[in-house]
């Protein structure tokens, strides 16, 4: 069987979809808002499910095909014949590629299903589900592309689907009546430009460097190039294969960093969670955040250059003696802890979660770095599953208090003053309480996706974490030992947050009316949940390792491994480096085949000691009310969780640039300059400067870096515009004094 | 002294002399055309610019000279160079007048001054890309102004509007001042006006044909609107009634470029580091001040002025690069080409939104419009990310062409990769404003919307500027082919082709 | 005496010329006299153009005058068109009045 032909089906029932609900969807939903919506939604869901289908076709078509990877061909995108240079607009089928397909469409449909349910009601449903085909799209390019090109056109249309959806609810005003909503999706839009920037960049070097951006063609001819230690032009220097890879790997380290939120661009996430909650589980947390994950994983080749030149000594090759691929792997296992630390910080129910979402990316970004890229694809496919399922269980709750907060409502007439008053907020934990009598099925499936994501044997999330855990520790090198103990920190970190959720949402007793009068959401949202907390409990079983090392040496022998390893058998076929490492050219480090018995032991007692400690110890009698302080509140450990953005920066950094900003414009004021200079110029670029500091640097992290830096423009241009005075006279001095400038420049260059 | 009558070919000028014909007949028939009758100066003009467009088509891949004195260059070329923008300013001249249809009869301008000079100007911006010869260029020049000056002024008498046509033709006569003046000390220096002679000549001729050569630069930077030469434009912009607008910051520029191009196509190889260097510090400054100023702005129009600043200093990032890429050229038209649609069709949305004169033009009266006009608003934020530069859109593949040909250039000749830097940042800055207008339609709340007839003209340019931008964003390779094929000449490139 | 006229001494009268016009663009007010001086730029040129011509012993440069001089005439009729178009509305025909578009 072969269904290559197949191919760009995956991208066009998804266009279908999303044609279908722009033009179809008013229209449907206006007639007859019921059927309207059920028509929209099913539409939408069902071309995810048919892009669905063809990737497991294709997954079937790549096991006949003995895992040789396929390209296929669409049209040609770019083409320059005088420079004989063509880049093709292509889908490429592989094994890894595959799998990003299988989780996308997946997770996606699931996820499109429940949304039917999450969103009924609400007056854009359509446009909701034009953006969530939309996005499927976009991500499906992403995966699917033969070249980096295709690849960046993904991460692009993802990056704006991703701020269309965070700001759905664009409307929405808070209390000091800002579009909190916009404001999130713009800052998420602004530092990911910062990442994709960095994405250019590394474009360009690879094309200069190795004259395509093909996959295969950049591979091979890195591989080339460097196994024959031959050097490549770039701007008119010679430089090592080594130095381009190790600037283009830190470079994906950057852009990465932004769309897989790690440090020092993480920021965007936790404001991401403004979006609909299905959004925060398909797009922030199961697929297009792992877009930097995919990206290294697929780049496996030229980390793997860039690892063994540093470690060869090539001229260049490393940055602060790091190798590029060390820098990601620190920054993953950094980012997995500092965001575990925060979450320990946050009431709000997404919050926390959109917190672990970047701390699990830290540990695939740092299994990536590491050279377990079968881990790193473990962690996100099993990570898709229990986060997933993580935020629609959020989405049921909320919906759950929401609907109890109606029903205080309805029933309570002569309050309605009062009630009116009072602010609520379904997503803040230390309203809700004692759901599990409630919400019986949410509370259950719940308790599988924590299970899963605090690594507890047998669950999915045990793992693929131990997998990166026991790659950390098995591996020599003070970067790999830094890595290990970071990510068992953050490990711990992860079960106790999810054990401080868990009590706080679903036991005690219930600290809000609107949780006594929570009830269980419509099953068209807990079925998917279902389906999901299945996927949780049995998703180790995709790379199942061998107990022991004699049972891997017998398997080997007899050349079958049975379930067995599936994962690594399967991805092998598109991890370059691993053939590459058969050759001699590289050494990859390596991840042990059977299990690392004192490494899960260690994981598996730290997490249920965390789990124990927060439900049994920290929070076991509180809060048992609403306004109640956080136990943790007014302790080293909450100082240091909340340290490294207001304390630190609002008490160093901001203080001292704006004393010098204050004192150079006296000095400057006093000594030289008549008031226009300074009401112009110092005083508004250097009070735009103190007040962009202030911005950048505090809580609300880059959202200030878009007034911020556009403040400081605009000063400069509100300086500038003075000089259009509306005078004809003054104009023509302009062209006058152009004129004599030139004059005098053409007569003394000459 | 014997007289020799030089040799002349009209059949090469026709496209020209059917344009201006056209007009000619309009202001005749104005007499005879009863006021209720005033769609047919519409349908007159447009036939003129199919039949030109016919003719200009029918012409591309010729390659001739006319009106050559014995012994000397011919003054006007028709070459695939020539046949190309005459193909851009015709495409231009059709679009503004399908815009003009509805727009003006709303606004209470419709009259055959118009027409008549719209055409007149467009015959003017065609010989800018023929001129082979500094007084037809000063002659075209002319041409192209001063009706535009008029049409400027044509909503007298709102004092915006004759304010605007005041200033503009204050500064206008200014700088044709200093051009001609230019066009003298270099005839001077090197005793012709035909451009090769005059710009080989000014290599050897002294400080006399330098100081020619730099007023040269400054007349036709002027009608670019290059800084520091450029502050007329917001003014001017602003005044003019939006269709003129529309049509002069398409026309007079790519005009003005036409000849800045040619001077620079003729003058190689011999052009010297001199030229590149100034051109490519004049565009520096250019893209900041007009990238810069355009965020403090509350005017669409005027933000659209800045805006076309800006645009001016990235075509000239390839003018400096064409001195040593063999793609600067091809990378200017191409942009230029690309630049042409998006801007017509985002004046188009602009005219929508202006229901009566000088009235819905603050960026503020866009505030909503996505939730009344949802195809018109992506159709707007479409354009406004073609103008910042964002794929898959004309705007995005024409930035492309035009830093590669400057990072080209920079093996060979003056470092011009500070400039393509200069090019990133401040696309950067212009998404801030670009990007504004997308927001205030799309997250925020208003009650402006767009004139409800929707005339079945404006509707078809619509569509063809929207098609064109798409297709330049898809298909860059093809055009940028066609681009390439504009500076052929006899089968071989032409010097910075 | 004739001949100790160089060609130096016409340019150096048309750069002369030409200064002083630009100078009345930048300094008048009243638009009439800044069209006189543009008129004075345009004429310097023309200046020039003969006395080069002669220089050379090439006619084109006095051809070149009727043009500059034709355009100039075309250009005051639009000038003056607009003076009076602005000064039926303004009752003023100084540029510092046209002051509304700025910034």
């Amino acid at each position: 069987m072969n269904a290559f032909g197949l191919a760009p089906l995956l991208l066009i029932f998804p266009a279908i979809g999303v044609l279908f609900n722009t033009f179809a969807g008013p229209r449907l939903i206006r007639a007859e808002r019921k059927t309207g919506e059920m028509y929209a939604g099913w539409f939408a869901s069902l071309m995810a499910i048919l892009a669905f289908l063809v990737a497991v076709m294709l997954y079937f078509s790549l096991r006949a095909h003995d895992y040789h990877a396929e390209t296929v061909r669409l049209f040609d995108w770019i083409v320059v014949p005088s420079a004989g240079f063509t880049i093709p607009w292509a889908i490429q089928v592989d094994t890894l590629s595959v799998t990003m397909m299988l989780v996308v469409t997946g997770v996606g449909s699931l996820i499109h299903i429940y949304a039917i349910g999450y969103m009924h009601g609400d007056p854009g449903f359509h446009r909701f589900f034009a953006y969530l085909n939309l996005f499927l799209f976009f991500m499906l390019i992403l995966v699917s592309g033969s070249t980096y090109l295709m690849l960046f056109v993904g991460w692009e249309g993802v990056g704006l689907c991703s701020y269309l959806l965070i700001g759905f609810w664009f409307d929405r005003v808070n209390e000091q009546g800002k579009v909190m909503n916009a404001d999130a999706g713009r800052k998420a839009f602004v530092v990911n430009r910062v990442g994709d920037f960095a994405m250019v960049l590394a474009m360009i070097l690879l094309f200069w460097a190795f004259g395509s951006l093909d996959f295969g063609a950049v591979f091979g001819s890195a591989v080339d190039l460097f196994a024959h230690g031959e050097m490549v032009t770039l701007f008119g220097m010679e430089m090592t294969v080594g130095a381009v890879l190790t600037a283009v790997t830190i470079l994906f380290l950057l852009g990465a960093a932004g769309k897989s939120a790690q440090i020092p661009f993480y920021v965007w996430l936790p404001d991401a969670m403004a979006g609909p909650t299905p959004v925060s589980a398909l797009i922030h947390a199961a697929t297009m955040v792992t877009a930097g994950v995919y990206l290294m994983v697929r780049s496996n080749v030229l980390l793997e250059i860039a690892r063994q030149s540093t470690l060869d000594g090539v001229a260049g090759a490393s940055l602060l003696g790091l190798s590029g691929p060390d820098w990601i792997a620190l920054t993953g296992a950094a980012t997995a802890v500092l965001a575990g630390l925060i979450a320990f910080t946050q009431f709000d129910i997404k919050k926390v979660l959109a917190y672990s979402t970047i701390s699990q990316l830290g540990f695939m970004v740092a299994a990536a770095g590491m050279g377990a890229y079968v881990a790193a694809m473990f962690h996100l496919i099993t990570h898709a599953f229990f986060k997933a399922l993580l935020f629609l269980g959020s989405g049921s709750v909320i919906h759950g208090m929401e609907h109890g907060h109606h029903h205080v409502h309805e029933h309570d007439h002569e309050h309605d003053a009062h009630h009116k008053a009072e602010k609520f907020d379904p997503q803040d934990m230390r309203t809700m309480g004692g759901l599990r009598h409630k919400m019986p099925i949410t509370f259950a499936v719940y308790m599988v996706g924590t299970l899963a994501l605090a690594g507890i044997f047998p669950f999915a999330g045990f793992w693929s974490k131990d997998e990166i855990l026991a790659h950390a520790s098995t591996n020599h090198g003070s970067i790999f030992t830094a890595v290990y103990i970071l990510l068992t920190v953050a490990a711990f970190c992860t079960a106790f947050y999810m054990g401080r959720q868990i009590k706080m949402i679903f036991f005690g007793s219930p600290r809000h009316e609107a949780a006594e009068q929570a009830s269980e959401s419509a099953p068209i949202m807990t079925y998917p949940l279902i389906i999901l907390a299945a996927l949780s409990l049995l998703g180790g079983l995709l790379n199942f390792p061998f107990f022991t090392e004699s049972a891997y040496k017998a398997a080997k022998a007899a050349h079958s491994f049975g379930i067995n390893l599936g994962l690594e058998h399967w991805l092998e076929h598109s991890i370059t480096a691993f053939a590459l490492t058969e050759e001699g050219i590289v050494h990859m480090p390596h991840t042990p085949t059977w299990m690392q018995v004192d490494v899960a032991l260690i994981s598996t007692i730290l997490a249920l000691a965390a789990l124990a400690l927060a439900v049994g110890v920290v929070y076991r009698k509180r809060p048992q009310t609403a306004t109640e302080r956080d136990p943790l509140q007014g302790t080293p450990i909450w100082w240091f969780a909340i340290l490294p953005f207001e304390w630190f920066y609002m008490h160093t950094v901001v203080p001292a640039f704006k004393w010098s900003a204050r004192w150079l414009a006296e000095v400057l004021d006093g000594a030289f300059w008549h008031d226009f200079v300074h009401d112009n110029i110092i005083r508004d670029l250097f009070v735009g400067f103190a007040k962009f500091s202030a911005n950048v640097l505090d809580a609300n992290g880059v959202d200030g870096l878009v007034n911020g830096s556009g403040r400081l423009t605009h000063a400069v241009g509100a300086v500038l515009r003075k000089t259009q005075t509306g005078y004809a006279r003054n104009y023509a001095l302009g062209v006058f004094l152009g004129t004599v400038i030139l004059l005098a420049y053409f007569i003394f260059a000459s | 002294m014997e007289f020799q009558v030089p040799a002349i070919n009209l059949a090469l000028l026709s496209p020209v002399l059917i344009v201006m014909v056209t007009g000619a007949l309009i202001m005749l028939l104005e007499f005879f055309i009863p006021e209720t009758r005033k769609g047919w100066y519409t349908w007159l003009s447009l036939v003129g610019i199919v039949l030109a467009f016919a003719q200009t088509a029918t012409m591309w891949g010729s390659e001739a000279g006319t009106f050559t004195p014995v012994g000397g260059q011919p003054m006007v070329l028709l070459d695939n160079y020539a046949t190309f923008l005459n193909l851009i300013f015709l495409i231009t001249g059709a679009l503004t007048i399908l815009l003009a249809i509805s727009y003006l009869r709303r606004t209470g301008l419709d009259r055959a001054e118009f027409y008549m000079l719209l055409l007149f100007s467009l015959s003017g911006m065609m010989l800018m890309g023929m001129a082979n010869d500094l007084i037809l260029v000063f002659l075209a020049l002319e041409i192209l102004s001063i009706p535009l000056y008029i049409m400027a002024g044509l909503a007298w008498p709102r004092g915006e509007s004759e304010e605007s046509a005041m200033k503009y033709f204050l500064l206008g006569a200014f700088s044709s001042g200093i051009f001609v003046f230019g066009i003298a000390l270099t005839y001077g220096a090197t005793g012709s006006t035909a451009l090769p002679q005059v710009l080989t000549g000014i290599a050897n001729g002294g400080a006399l044909g330098l100081a020619g050569a730099a007023f040269l630069l400054v007349g036709l930077g002027f009608k670019v609107a290059a800084a520091p030469f450029h502050m007329w434009t917001p003014d001017v912009y602003e005044g003019a009634p939006t269709i003129v607008t529309a049509f002069m910051s398409v026309g007079a520029k790519v005009g003005g470029f036409a000849a800045m191009l040619r001077i620079f196509l003729a003058a190689l190889p011999e052009i010297g580091d001199t030229w590149v260097t100034a051109v490519a510090v004049l565009s520096a400054l250019t893209l900041i001040i007009g990238n810069v100023v355009a965020i403090t702005q509350s005017n669409i129009k005027r933000m659209l002025a800045y805006s076309s600043i800006a645009h001016a200093g990235y075509i000239m990032i390839a003018v400096a690069a064409s001195a040593n890429s063999e793609r600067g050229l091809s990378a200017a038209l191409f942009y230029m080409f690309a630049y042409l649609f998006t801007t017509l069709g985002a004046f188009a949305i602009v005219m929508a939104r202006e229901h009566q004169l000088g009235e819905g033009l603050q960026l503020n009266d866009y505030k909503g419009l996505a939730r009344r006009h949802p195809l018109l608003a992506l159709v707007m934020a479409y354009f406004m990310l073609s103008l910042t530069g964002v794929p898959p859109t004309g705007g995005f593949s024409g930035k492309f062409y035009l830093f590669r040909a400057a990072i080209e250039a920079s093996s060979a000749g003056p470092d011009l990769l500070w400039l393509v830097l200069i090019g990133v940042v401040t696309s950067v800055i212009s998404g801030y404003y670009y990007l504004r207008l997308v927001y205030l339609m799309y997250m925020t709340d208003g009650d402006g919307t767009l004139v409800e007839e929707r005339h079945p003209a404006v509707v078809t340019a619509v569509a063809v500027t929207v098609a064109f931008t798409l297709l330049l964003g898809f298909m860059p390779g093809t055009w940028f082919d066609v681009t390439r094929q504009a500076v052929l000449w006899g089968g071989r490139l032409l010097a910075g082709g | 005496m004739f001949s100790t006229v160089t060609i130096d001494w016409y340019v150096a009268l048309s750069v002369l010329l030409f200064t002083i016009g630009a100078m009345g663009v930048l300094m008048r007010r009243n638009a009439i006299i800044i069209f006189m001086s543009v008129e004075m730029m345009l004429n310097s040129a023309n200046l020039a153009f003969v006395a080069f011509a002669r220089h050379l012993g090439d006619l084109d440069g006095q051809v070149l005058t009727f043009f500059v001089i034709t355009v100039a005439a075309a250009e005051v009729a639009v000038g003056l068109a607009l003076i009076v178009t602005i000064f039926r509305t303004k009752h003023s025909i100084s540029i510092d009045e046209l002051n509304v578009l700025k910034g």
